[in-house]
């Protein structure tokens, strides 16, 4: 066994491609990498421990930095307390997950129906059609703002928790993600069982969607954190406090000019990222691999 | 036209209206009537509170745009947002890709560590480092005085308020970046860096001759994505700035969202928003012309 390994190891060694020279030494790059981490996970430990703390421990353990300020003494959920209490935050998650699983649902169904309609049924101004639904991607929300305000409104959706989700989930990116995943199962699958005689819908729902559930999965989780992430739309259409959103509770909590209130937010963003983030250690192959192939196709 | 053709015809008219019909109706009533829209209130002065009531005035609120100072400055903002993000992110987007496109199991690691931050929402974001960048109690200048420095006054002053939100959103945005770049360079295929090495070519000369024109096209994209998210930029001024200390931060589209939402002037709003709307989309032309060229 030891043997074989040892030969196979020795085969790669002369297969492998010829080892260029790297302009910095090993433990340098080791250094350097635990260096780049701590910039990204230094901020976020740091919300965390602080949203443990009473003011004054936030304040005395922040300036000059130590390890202290790195952790929860003095420990307290006094913030936690205020957040969910007064400030009403717990109502605005239960919101946000409405909104975020009503939103992944529907996107699911819609772009998934379209995209077997793009793929795989023969109709006159198809690719005209799909032309213009990527087209769409080109043009920023901002830029519609306005009229997406009023036609909300002209449908009596103001003010409403489906107000937020509707106007998203017929979603180009989602459509095009699909489509090509349809794209890429082989038609012999659905062209023995519609010779046997089975539906339209059966094919997509039975033959092609277990087919493609590594990209029906990439696409529950961006539509997730899109929705679980947006700001500027909620903002804009949803005014009554009780159905405010996580972000939009959040953002209330800084008021530009005035001194922050540190406790509330430290506790809203962590109780606004912890989801996430969990979400995204748990799938992360999914994210990271689905943003870099669906940026560069698109 | 024979009977069972015709019904035949219909058939297959309800199947496509059932697959595509719901996601159709969705699209053109959130999507393609709002753009049609914005062009016309754009050309219409009306108050947000009554929007029935709408006068057309023509092109008035381009002539008002050309000659707003506020608009104008919003505009600089921008311009100097997406610029500053150019020079500095892409740089050392590419140079993290660079450091970390192996595959070994710790890089993969740290990569999904410089990555974690774009999974928060820019609200959270502009949050904590509302906090990090407090001149009194922020650890930015906590470390600072750690080492023997003196605080400085980040967003309370406007010489280094955009500066601020730049630094903010290079280390929210690095990693989308840098994943885009380790997927171009893991395309190249490394016989050309090779074949340069046995001609004798340094490691940068390496890059600089070889590597680099070969990631063109993902360059190209990146720069093209930068612009247009820099360019789309309003959760930071509205939460912690509101475009200030004296404009600024005043991007593009939070002075949108001033006009339409906190004057109730959604006319003037259209305005920017039609001549932001260009903006993008001359820069995604200009993108498919480069994209073009690099292939041949």
């Amino acid at each position: 066994m030891a043997g074989l390994k040892l030969m196979r190891r020795r085969r790669e060694a002369e297969q492998a491609p010829m080892r260029l020279s790297a302009p910095v030494p090993g433990y340098l790059r080791v250094a350097l990498g635990i260096a780049v981490a701590l910039v990204f996970i230094a901020p976020v430990w740091w919300v965390v421990a602080a949203s443990f703390k009473p003011q004054f421990a936030i304040f005395r353990d922040a300036s000059p930095v130590t390890a202290a300020t790195f952790l929860p003494f003095d420990a307290t959920l006094d913030n936690y307390r205020e957040v969910f209490g007064r400030l009403g935050m717990g109502r605005a998650l239960i919101n946000s997950t409405i909104v975020a699983v009503s939103q992944v649902i529907l996107t699911l169904v819609l772009c998934s129906t379209g995209a077997y309609a793009f793929s795989r049924l023969r109709f006159p101004g198809r690719r005209v059609l799909f032309i213009i639904i990527l087209g769409t991607l080109l043009v920023p929300f901002e830029s519609i703002l306005i009229p997406m305000y009023l036609m909300a409104s002209r449908l009596g959706l103001g003010d409403m928790l489906p107000a937020v989700f509707l106007p998203e989930i017929a979603s180009a990116f989602g459509l095009f993600l699909l489509r090509q995943a349809f794209d890429d199962v082989p038609r012999e699958l659905d062209d023995a069982a519609l010779v046997d005689g089975a539906s339209h819908f059966r094919v997509y729902f039975d033959v092609l969607l277990p087919n493609i559930k590594p990209a029906l999965a990439t696409l529950v989780v961006i539509t997730f954190l899109w929705s679980w992430n947006g700001f500027l739309w909620p903002l804009v259409i949803i005014q009554r406090p009780e159905l405010q959103l996580i972000q939009v509770a959040l953002a209330q909590t800084v008021v530009p000019g005035e001194l922050p209130n540190w406790g509330a937010i430290l506790g809203g963003a962590t109780i606004a990222t912890v989801p996430v983030l969990i979400l995204f250690l748990l799938l992360q192959r999914y994210i990271v691999q689905g943003f870099a192939e669906s940026a560069m196709k698109g | 036209m024979s009977k069972p053709k015709k019904k035949a015809r219909y058939s297959r008219f309800i199947t496509v209206a059932g697959f595509l019909g719901p996601f159709l109706v969705l699209l053109v009533v959130f999507r393609l009537i709002p753009i049609a829209e914005v062009v016309l209130t754009s050309l219409q002065q009306f108050n947000l509170l009554r929007p029935d009531d709408r006068e057309f005035i023509g092109a008035d609120n381009f002539v008002r745009l050309a000659s707003d100072y506020r608009f104008l400055k919003s505009m600089r903002v921008s311009a100097t947002f997406v610029i500053g993000m150019l020079v500095l992110q892409i740089p050392l987007a590419l140079a993290l890709a660079m450091a970390l496109r192996g595959s070994q199991r710790g890089i993969r690691r740290i990569r999904t560590i410089v990555f974690s931050p774009v999974t928060m929402s820019i609200v959270v974001v502009t949050a904590i480092w509302r906090l990090l960048l407090d001149p009194a109690n922020g650890i930015f200048n906590g470390v600072l005085e750690r080492l023997g420095f003196e605080g400085l006054d980040f967003i309370t002053s406007t010489s280094q308020a955009l500066p601020s939100l730049m630094l903010m959103i290079i280390w929210y945005q690095i990693g989308f970046t840098m994943i885009l770049f380790v997927a171009g360079l893991q395309a190249i295929p490394t016989v050309y860096a090779e074949a340069a090495a046995v001609d004798g070519a340094g490691p940068w000369q390496r890059f600089r001759f070889v590597t680099l024109p070969l990631l063109s096209r993902t360059t190209v994209f990146v720069v093209v994505i930068i612009t247009i998210f820099s360019f789309q930029q309003f959760a930071p001024a509205y939460v912690m700035t509101r475009g200030g200390p004296s404009d600024s931060t005043l991007f593009v589209v939070y002075y949108l969202y001033q006009q339409a939402f906190s004057f109730l002037d959604p006319g003037y709003a259209s305005a920017i928003a039609v001549v932001f709307l260009a903006t993008v989309l001359v820069v995604a032309l200009l993108q498919r012309r480069l994209l073009s060229r690099t292939d041949a």
